[in-house]
């Protein structure tokens, strides 16, 4: 414990001074985003002063703290963007999906050859399935990152390979995927998390249920990004 | 200065988070002057640095114990309340067994859960802290896609 | 093994252990939990209050809510109530600071879903000053336990440690999360907007914590 004694003070000043300097950047700042990212910089300087304790524990607490923060971002992010769409006189009433839906493509007089992203027109539903694959292999927090980068990347390209999707199929999609991840939440904790303190003789299974769980909640709800494409 | 105008002034919405961001720091640089202590007492405590790379193929993240048979030896809180202390830190998966008789560099990739140190204080030990930003995650993005999903709307 | 602890809160009753997380219950921690449960429950089977707003020189317009409006506005407040009741009852100080978090969300959830410009502005400082007071509660518990090597509340009573700057910076960031909830709220004239019972819970779940983490701060 030696090493972490000695750089923990120094760690902590790092964080402090960081966050010192974002919290004043703030104190002075007039711009409604510039606000927003700087918050963001004061939650990485949290992440510093957490990570100086140096111990296991220490590593499993960044995990919660990553998340409130990123959490509490994506909700005060979405609320700035009703709040200055509200701002604007003389607002129409758009449609679902209207930013995203493609608009004319813009008309250029030469002939210019736009190399074609073979991978996202013939490879797109292999490299997702591969993706979601693994994901399940390795479980947990992680897998559900990976398994979401996999569907993220399937949307992605089926939004650039212009597949017609109504906004009322997404809606329907959404709310249902949506669900699944809730569910997925509950089945994690009446069987994940109490089955640990109630049947402790059959912990693996336990085990596996919490992190398969964990891994379609995360996965599913993350995958969920990608369909803001259409 | 006339205190009402102050009053009216703080009343402001977007001054309040200035007005804390500065409060802030003018509690933190405390922190420069008496600096906080560490406890070498800690509870779930690393090896050394670069102590297992090349001994263990779970390098860094070795804890002992083995898969099914014997539980690490972790320090936790309470361990009268924790009959699985251990167990799930030494538990791995077939395939994650296989690879790890491979490599000695098994414990660097992500492909250890579940099973090990992390997993068994985030689903065991701390399993309620898990809950909860689980659930801070599913909230915001309620949240998110409500306000995202209903735009259309007008008052 | 004993975890009596001599506190202000009262008579210690028992606790509910989940492995190093350990949920306590005192005299002071059992009332608040009820409270907080009854209130929840109230919240749950009121409908939302209409409003007539009578103009000058023109027809009096009745303010109503939608219910898909109602629904999202009483779920969030249901989640806080539940939150509220449970921190009451937590031993941990990254539990707890964990919780007041949701709380934080959970307040924005309700004041967010109005669809009203000055109501969207004030939700939205409110999460700004939410996110900045992560710093010093998730920070502020992790120098506790850099300090004292341990973050449950029962051992941190058993010895006395000197906490003070810690302790501050802690309780700077409970007011940041919950304790500024109600000024934003009543700076929203969520009074005036309609749907009323949803915003009380904000305002009760404000109280409690605050109370709450002076019993935590006194404590440990």
């Amino acid at each position: 414990m030696d090493v972490v004694q000695h750089m923990f003070n120094p760690t902590v000043f790092v964080g402090f001074v960081v966050g010192i300097l974002s919290l004043l950047a703030i104190a002075y700042q007039r711009s409604d985003i510039h606000t927003l990212i700087l918050t963001d910089v004061v939650e990485c300087a949290m992440l510093v002063i957490i990570a100086a304790v140096g111990t296991d524990l220490a590593e499993a607490l960044i995990l919660p703290g990553l998340v409130v923060g990123l959490a509490e971002f994506l909700a005060v992010s979405e609320i700035l963007i009703q709040k200055n769409k509200l701002k604007k006189k003389g607002r129409k009433i758009t449609k679902l999906f209207e930013e995203f839906l493609a608009v004319e493509e813009p008309k250029i007089d030469r002939d210019i050859d736009h190399p074609k992203m073979e991978i996202l027109y013939s490879a797109s539903r292999f490299i997702s399935l591969l993706l979601v694959i693994y994901g399940a292999f390795l479980t947990g927090f992680t897998g559900g990152a990976v398994m979401s980068l996999g569907l993220l990347f399937y949307l992605l390209a089926q939004g650039i390979t212009s597949k017609g999707i109504s906004s009322e199929d997404i809606k329907d999609f959404w709310e249902a995927i949506v669900g699944f991840s809730g569910i997925m939440w509950a089945l994690w904790i009446i069987l994940g998390f109490v089955g640990f303190y109630l049947f402790p003789d059959h912990y693996v299974i336990f085990l596996l249920i919490a992190g398969g769980a964990l891994a379609l909640k995360v996965g599913s709800k993350l995958g969920l990004i990608g369909d803001l494409k259409f | 200065m006339d205190i009402g105008r102050l009053w009216n002034y703080i009343s402001r919405p977007e001054i309040v988070p200035r007005l804390f961001a500065l409060f802030l720091c003018i509690i933190m640089i405390v922190e420069f002057f008496v600096p906080t202590t560490y406890n070498e007492d800690q509870l779930y405590p690393k090896y050394p640095p670069q102590s297992q790379v090349l001994k263990s193929s779970l390098a860094p993240y070795d804890r002992g114990g083995e898969p099914l048979k014997t539980p690490a030896d972790i320090k936790t809180q309470y361990p009268q309340f924790e009959p699985l202390r251990g167990r799930i830190t030494a538990y791995l998966t077939p395939p994650a067994i296989w690879i790890s008789h491979k490599t000695l560099y098994f414990g660097t990739t992500i492909v250890s859960t579940p099973g090990g140190i992390l997993d068994e204080i985030l689903y065991y030990t701390r399993g309620l802290d898990t809950i909860l930003e689980s659930l801070t995650l599913l909230v915001s993005f309620m949240i998110f896609s409500w306000l995202y999903l209903h735009r259309e709307r007008v008052e | 093994m004993s975890l009596n602890i001599t506190s202000i809160a009262g008579k210690f009753y028992g606790y509910i252990p989940f492995g190093d997380i350990v949920l306590y219950v005192t005299e002071f921690s059992a009332i608040s939990f009820i409270v907080a449960i009854f209130f929840t429950l109230v919240v749950y089977f009121t409908k939302p209050e209409k409003q007539l707003e009578s103009q000058i020189g023109g027809f009096d317009t009745l303010n109503y809510v939608s219910l898909e409006e109602l629904k999202i506005r009483r779920l969030m407040a249901i989640l806080c109530g539940i939150c509220t009741a449970f921190a009451m009852l937590t031993g941990d100080l990254f539990n707890y600071a964990l919780f007041l978090a949701l709380i934080g969300i959970t307040n924005i959830g309700i004041v967010a879903a109005v669809k009203k410009e000055w109501v969207l502005n004030a939700a939205y400082y409110y999460g700004l000053i939410a996110m900045i007071s992560t710093l010093p509660l998730f920070g502020g518990a992790a120098l506790i336990l850099a300090k004292t090597g341990t973050l449950s509340i029962l051992e941190l009573a058993k010895k006395p440690y000197d906490l003070l700057f810690q302790k501050i910076l802690y309780a700077a960031g409970v007011v940041g999360e919950t304790g500024v909830a109600p000024f934003y709220a009543a700076k929203a004239e969520m009074f005036r907007a309609p749907g009323a019972p949803y915003i009380l819970m904000i305002h009760l779940s404000s109280l409690l914590i605050v109370i709450r983490t002076a019993e935590i701060l006194l404590t440990i």
